[in-house]
């Protein structure tokens, strides 16, 4: 069971633009990724302040070919997207002081009636589901900052040149919500929540020594 | 109760599965992948749907008290009335099968004097209490409501198809099974578990409810979607939360259509997993900062604190009915 983070003031790294009375946890989307994909990554770097991760090989190989992704986009059409029409933005910074959360788009394709966001992701692995809360969170972003509705966003696979949409239903924002409250519950509560049920992911997890439980 | 209208199929067909085709359902989350995480359970300590969807008491402790300190309780009344009144649906609707088989197109009369024929099982015991006067009541109001769409839905069949016989009479007027016996121990749940109703063919899960509508109601018919999904190996999607309540001497039906989406199954995934793992290492969740009144444990946990007890919203919630008939505890 998610916890429910307790009232007032949460100490730390605090969002200046929060109510006076609701000092939100400060977090950014790449934070909703990871605790989707496990919950003690986030609690880790917010809560534990363990030393943050360093640039594996495999990242900068990653940020390279985004890079690349980006240049190329530039000079696509949308058709990948099965759109006709649309203004594109590269590497766009969203921010929300209401959610208290923050980060770094690849793309965003802005449309007179809604905004889409878009993430390139350099794997041929089928879309997961954190992926999905990512993409939902930038969703919450871009719909605040363009005041226009995010029904769908877009995950870009780089090496197959194929984009997949994600459907933005309430139950999706509900549940990316949920997941804010969890992170910020985890450290306010200072309680190490339970990590991934798939230890496959802990092999490579730079956490692992931290985990304890884990083998 | 279970029967939609027009609308609300055209709502499932064109405004909720066209949804589920463009963001079908992660893999990882179906039933039939019950043996990986995360839906493969971590202990083996059996609980119910009702016991996992049931978030009653926001801290989990009313499973506590009942699994780890064996602590039984006696049911409200919201929830006895409650308990009566899921009967007398699912015993109408068994009557009227039975009768169709039986008397196959000549069975409408016989249809048309169950709301004044059959008796539920509820009915023949016999406890005179305060209670009963009202409960009575509305018992009579259920049968009489479902006896008469029953006959309206036989009807209709027969005046499409002259020649039907009794099985096809029966799966086309009434597509529903009811008090359906699941064995839940795939997802760490129990062996005994009972779905109000499974509507056919479309194998939607349904659940009733006789008191005030909740958010997580639909992690009951979520956790019954993932349980026929590892049982039977195809895809469950739509559940239905059936809400009944009686206003000025009648009967007033809303029914929650929704998707059985990747966020309810994370969800119950979640509550099973804190659940069972409060069952297992006897950890005390303790007191929420407010206690629902309705909560049979009420004088267990605040013996005397009635400040922290959630004022009555309503009519004593009778959808704490689950517990009084709960799903077969397995032998720990």
């Amino acid at each position: 069971m998610i916890p429910t983070p307790p009232a007032g003031t949460v100490p730390g790294n605090a969002s200046g633009g929060a109510s006076a009375d609701r000092l939100l946890l400060d977090l950014a989307v790449s934070d909703v990724r990871q605790h989707v994909y496990c919950p003690r990554i986030p609690y880790f770097r917010l809560g534990a302040r363990l030393p943050h991760r360093y640039v594996t090989g495999a990242m900068q190989e990653g940020i390279l070919e985004h890079q690349r992704t980006e240049a190329l986009e530039q000079r696509r059409g949308l058709r990948a997207y099965g759109l006709s029409d649309g203004e594109r933005s590269f590497d766009v910074r969203l921010r929300s002081e209401r959610l208290a959360l923050g980060g770094r788009l690849d793309m965003l394709i802005s449309r007179s009636s809604e905004a889409i966001p878009v993430e390139f992701k350099n794997t041929r692995a089928a879309l997961g589901l954190h992926h999905k809360y990512q993409l939902a969170a930038y969703a919450l972003l871009a719909e605040e900052q363009l005041a226009r509705p995010a029904r769908r966003a877009f995950v870009y696979f780089i090496p197959l040149k194929h984009a997949q949409v994600v459907e933005i239903t309430s139950a999706v924002r509900a549940y990316t919500k949920r997941v804010l409250n969890a992170i910020r519950a985890s450290v306010a509560g200072e309680q190490m929540p339970d990590g991934t049920r798939i230890l496959e992911r802990c092999r490579v997890c730079e956490f692992l020594p931290y985990c304890n439980d884990r083998w | 109760m279970y029967f939609a209208s027009t609308e609300e199929q055209r709502w499932v067909q064109r405004g909720l599965l066209p949804d589920l085709r463009r963001q079908p359902v992660a893999e990882e989350l179906r039933g039939w992948n019950w043996d990986r995480p995360p839906l493969r359970s971590i202990y083996d300590r059996p609980l119910g749907v009702y016991e996992v969807a049931g978030k009653y008491c926001p801290t989990g402790r009313d499973v506590f008290l009942r699994r780890v300190q064996q602590l039984k309780t006696v049911p409200n009344v919201g929830m006895r009335e409650g308990q009566r009144l899921h009967r007398v649906v699912a015993d109408v609707l068994t009557e009227a099968k039975r009768l169709i088989y039986v008397h196959g197109q000549a069975s409408v009369p016989f249809l048309e004097a169950l709301a004044s024929g059959v008796r539920s099982r509820d009915e023949d015991d016999a406890r005179p209490t305060e209670e009963d006067d009202l409960s009575a009541t509305k018992v009579r109001a259920v049968r009489a409501f479902e006896s008469r769409r029953i006959v309206e839905r036989v009807e209709a069949v027969l005046a499409r198809q002259p020649h039907i016989q009794a099985d096809g009479l029966a799966m086309l007027a009434l597509p529903v099974s009811v008090e359906m016996k699941l064995d839940g121990r795939f997802l760490g749940l129990s062996e005994h578990l009972a779905a109000d109703g499974i509507s056919f063919p479309d194998t939607a899960v349904l659940d009733l409810k006789f008191g005030l509508r909740e958010p997580f109601h639909r992690l009951t018919t979520t956790g019954y979607a993932l349980v026929l999904e590892s049982l039977f190996e195809r895809p469950v999607d739509v559940g239905c939360v059936v809400y009944a309540r009686f206003m000025n001497g009648r009967i007033v039906v809303e029914r929650d259509f929704h998707l059985i989406g990747d966020e309810l199954r994370q969800m119950f995934v979640e509550e099973r997993d804190e659940k069972v793992r409060l069952v297992a290492e006897e950890l005390d969740p303790g007191l929420p900062a407010v206690c629902p009144r309705s909560c049979p444990y009420l004088r267990t946990c605040r013996p005397a604190d009635q400040g922290r007890v959630e004022p009555l919203r309503g009519p004593m919630s009778a959808n704490l009915v689950d517990a009084a008939q709960p799903e077969a505890v397995a032998a720990h």
